[in-house]
Formats: structure tokens, C-alpha cells, sequence
């Protein structure tokens, strides 16, 4: 009995070399033996999809905040062209902005991939980045013009057609931010609360947890919650004609079940390893005794 | 000096504060001057931020102390990243995005990668059973984590309900209820701020 226990409890002081390359192994592979794995769009992605394409058929822009930098690139990213491949197919039109210190890369690098064929000053306009959120945001509800004197190429405002349209919230149908931090709670404080502009969220896994109080409270009409939700969204875009295939999310779905599946699983073996030396230490000590 | 300083400082707060209820236009303007006045100083600080790390840097070279050499770096990093950014063109093409795309960006998703492995490691050496609180802990995480992504379908629909609602009623209340203290302490240090009760901002020490 206490060598199975014995053995057992080695289960617990597995190296962290093999947990590492396990995790390794369980995130590379899939990516290239797809599982196919079927995702189907829930009613949080469904809730973000319907809001997007309201605004985006409005008439009136939409604020993009891009409020992420490179190291959610591969969670936020997908969100991010999903929503510009949305609200431009839809024949929306965007002002793109962040307030994230890398998100200046980020946003210049996906309108390159991503507006293409969209005309600058007309279809969207990028402000760059701005360091303080809350007094900006205050500030848009007033005029676009009291923050941003230019664009992000140094244009005046004024020279631009669609910010000539756009002056301040009132003229905004939708904020969409896209972040892996707090930002989303300053646009709740600073524009929804103040303005009463609507909004809704793409978020990392980690952080959507923190706003289902605000999704519950109706300050943001959806969440957007991580890699799943992406795909999900993905799909969507595909189903309704705005997207020819699904893209990075979808495809990354596989990886990520069985990284998850393998974290599950040594949990599972660390607890009966735990348990295992715990009995077998009580034997020890009762024969001791 | 001082006093005049902590008038001023309480008031500013006061109206900042107070502007918030008052939708009369000159109100709204003078706040709104007062965000963009907040606007340049933090600008500022942030200049001050990149010398003050130029500072400590260059020093620290200059003595040739330990780790000097990832010093050099640093301070190479920010004179090229700096450079770039002032001198160059900073769109698609520039030399600023290329710096962001081919460097920052590679190192700033590898160091995120490697959560992915120390998550893994960490969940196996510490999510233990010691406890009826920890089983619940990690009875909870288990379903969410396995909830939230297609292979809980495998298991059938009743764990990805049961991984919302963890999320959306426990998660939520427990967020909630955290949110609201944080929100009243933060009120109650706001006034103290702004009634000059806590001014280290003007002594150096509190109270």
C-alpha cells in the first residue's frame, strides 16, 4: 500500500521541464493537426455583434479605442480586425484612437493590413495616443478639438472631412474598446456616466471577469470575453458576408482547449500526488507512533 | 506660501469636484480647461520620467557598476526609439514602426508567452486540496477553465452553463461588492486630499 502511495506521490514533485514542454507541445500541435473543435457563437458575442452592426449602419462613427499593446496581441488582435473588417463592411465610418503606450504600433500596423482600401479622412481618422484618459474623455464631450489639435500625421482637424462631422459625442453612435487593462472602466466613468454615449467592450479572459458587474448594470451594452469570444465573433462576421473565412481565433480555439485541457490535468495529478504523500506520511507517523 | 498653496490645491479640488452636478457652460469650460492644463502636466511628467531614466542609467555606466552593461542598453534603446520618433517618419514605412514592429513587439509577446508555461507550472505546484475554501477555489476553476473553451462542449453543455454562471452571479457579485469598497475608500481619501488633511503632495509626509 505505501509503495503505491509512494509512487503516487512522485505525481506531485513532477520536474516543471516536462509540465513546460507538455504545455509546449499541447499549444504548437494543434496549430498544425487541426482538432476541429466546434465553436458556436453564444449570446455575449451575439449581444456584441448586434451592437457593432447597429452603429455601423447609423449614419453616424464610431470611436475604436485600441487599448492594448504586444502582449495580448494574439487575444486582442483578432477582436480588433474583426471589428474593422464589421464596421467598415458595413459601410460605417471610424475615429481610432488610444490610450495605451504601444497601442500607437498596434493601431498603425492594423489599419495598414486592415483599411486598405478605405480612404483616410473621410472613412476614419487615427488621433494616436493620448496619456490621460480620464481628462480626455471628459474633454470629447465637448469638442474632439480641445485634446487633439491634429491627427496622428500632424493634419489639423479641421482639414479633415469626417472630423468636421464629428465634434464631439453627440455625434458618436458607438465606443468600442479593445483592451487587456482598465481603460473600459474610464469610458464607463468618464463618457457613458457623463455622456451617456454607449459602449461596449472587447476584453482579455483575464480582465472580462472584472466588468460582468458593468455589462450586468447596463453601462456597456456587451462584452467581448477573450480568445473564445473572438471566435465566436469570427464566425459571425463569416455567417453574415463581412468576413470570407474565419481567421486567427478560430484557428487558435484548438490550441488553447488543449492547453487548457493540460493545465486541468496536471492540477489533477498534483492533487493526487498531494493526497498520496499526505496518507503516506500519516502511515509513516502512525507506525513511528 | 503654504497655506496659500493648500487653499489653493482644496479648492481647485473642490471644483473639479463640485463641477461634475453644474451643467452651466462657463463651469463646464473652466473644467474643461482645467483637464487640458492636467493634459500638458502629465505630458511633462512623462519627459521627466525618460530623463530621470537617462539619469539613473547613464551613472550607473559611468561607474561601471553591476549590470552596466544592460544599462548601455537601455539608454541605447531610448536614444534610437527617441530618435526615431522625433526625427523620422512615424507611420507605415518609418523607421519608429519598424523599431515597434520588429522589436518591441517580438519581446513584448515572448515575455507574455512565457505566462502560459509559469501558469501551467504554478497551477500544478499550488492549486492543492488542503482545505475545504481551496477545494472550492479549485473546483471553480477547473469548470471555468474548461467551460470557456470548446472542449467543454465535449463534456456537454450543462459545464459551459455551469462556467457562466460562476462568471456572471458569483464572479460578479464578489467584483461588485469589492468594487464599491474600493470606490468608498477612494472617496473617503479624495476628500482627505482635498480638504488638505493628507497633503504629502505639499510636506513630504502625511498628515
Amino acid at each position: 500500500m505505501s509503495f503505491k502511495h509512494g509512487m503516487l506521490s512522485r505525481l506531485g514533485l513532477m520536474d516543471r521541464r516536462f509540465v513546460h514542454f507538455i504545455i509546449l507541445a499541447a499549444v504548437t500541435v494543434p496549430l498544425f493537426i487541426p482538432l476541429g473543435l466546434k465553436t458556436e457563437p453564444t449570446e455575449g458575442s451575439r449581444a456584441f455583434f448586434d451592437e457593432v452592426q447597429a452603429a455601423a449602419v447609423s449614419g453616424r462613427s464610431v470611436i475604436i479605442s485600441v487599448d492594448f499593446g504586444p502582449d495580448t496581441e494574439a487575444e486582442n488582435g483578432p477582436m480588433l480586425a474583426g471589428v474593422l473588417k464589421h464596421v467598415f463592411g458595413a459601410g460605417g465610418r471610424a475615429v481610432i484612437l488610444t490610450f495605451h503606450a504601444t497601442g500607437r504600433g498596434i493601431a498603425e500596423k492594423y489599419i495598414d493590413t486592415c483599411l486598405r482600401d478605405r480612404e483616410y479622412g473621410t472613412d476614419y481618422v487615427f488621433l494616436g495616443y493620448s496619456p490621460s484618459a480620464q481628462n480626455v474623455m471628459l474633454n470629447l464631450s465637448r469638442a474632439f478639438s480641445l485634446d487633439y489639435r491634429t491627427d496622428a500625421r500632424g493634419t489639423e482637424l479641421n482639414k479633415l472631412d469626417l472630423m468636421r462631422e464629428v465634434k464631439n459625442y453627440d455625434d458618436v453612435a458607438l465606443v468600442i474598446d479593445i483592451a487587456n487593462n482598465a481603460i473600459p472602466r474610464f469610458w464607463i466613468q468618464f463618457a457613458v456616466e457623463e455622456s451617456g454615449v454607449p459602449m461596449v467592450a472587447a476584453l482579455t479572459g483575464v480582465m472580462a471577469p472584472q466588468f460582468y458587474p458593468y455589462l450586468q448594470a447596463g453601462q456597456t451594452r456587451a462584452i467581448l470575453a477573450g480568445m473564445q469570444q473572438a471566435a465566436e465573433y469570427e464566425i459571425l462576421l463569416q455567417e453574415s458576408g463581412y468576413a470570407e473565412s474565419t481567421s486567427t481565433a478560430v484557428a487558435a480555439m484548438d490550441s488553447q482547449s488543449v492547453a487548457h485541457g493540460a493545465i486541468v490535468l496536471f492540477i489533477i495529478l498534483g492533487n493526487i500526488g498531494y493526497l498520496a504523500s499526505r496518507k503516506r506520511r500519516k502511515e509513516t507517523g502512525e507506525k513511528s507512533a | 506660501m503654504q497655506i496659500f498653496l493648500r487653499v489653493f490645491v482644496s479648492a481647485v479640488g473642490i471644483f473639479m469636484l463640485v463641477q461634475f452636478f453644474l451643467l452651466h457652460p462657463a463651469v463646464r469650460n473652466a473644467a474643461g480647461a482645467l483637464n487640458q492644463w492636467a493634459n500638458i502636466v502629465l505630458a511633462a511628467s512623462i519627459f521627466l520620467g525618460v530623463l530621470n531614466l537617462i539619469r539613473v542609467h547613464t551613472s550607473r555606466i559611468a561607474a561601471l557598476r553591476k549590470g552596466w552593461a544592460y544599462s548601455a542598453i537601455t539608454v541605447f534603446g531610448i536614444c534610437i526609439t527617441a530618435g526615431a520618433g522625433l526625427f523620422g517618419k512615424t507611420g507605415q514605412g518609418g523607421l519608429f514602426q519598424h523599431l515597434f514592429e520588429h522589436v518591441i513587439f517580438p519581446l513584448e509577446a515572448m515575455t507574455f508567452a512565457l505566462l502560459a508555461f509559469y501558469i501551467a507550472s504554478a497551477s500544478f505546484r499550488a492549486f492543492r486540496v488542503k482545505s475545504l475554501n481551496a477545494t472550492v477555489m479549485l473546483t471553480a476553476a477547473v469548470i471555468v477553465i474548461i467551460g470557456r473553451v470548446p472542449l467543454g462542449q465535449l463534456f456537454g453543455q450543462w459545464i459551459v452553463d455551469l462556467a457562466r454562471f460562476l462568471l456572471e452571479y458569483p464572479n460578479a457579485g464578489a467584483k461588485r461588492a469589492m468594487t464599491i469598497g474600493v470606490g468608498l475608500g477612494a472617496a473617503a481619501m479624495s476628500i482627505k486630499v482635498i480638504l488638505g488633511i493628507e497633503r504629502t503632495y505639499l510636506t513630504g509626509r502625511g498628515g
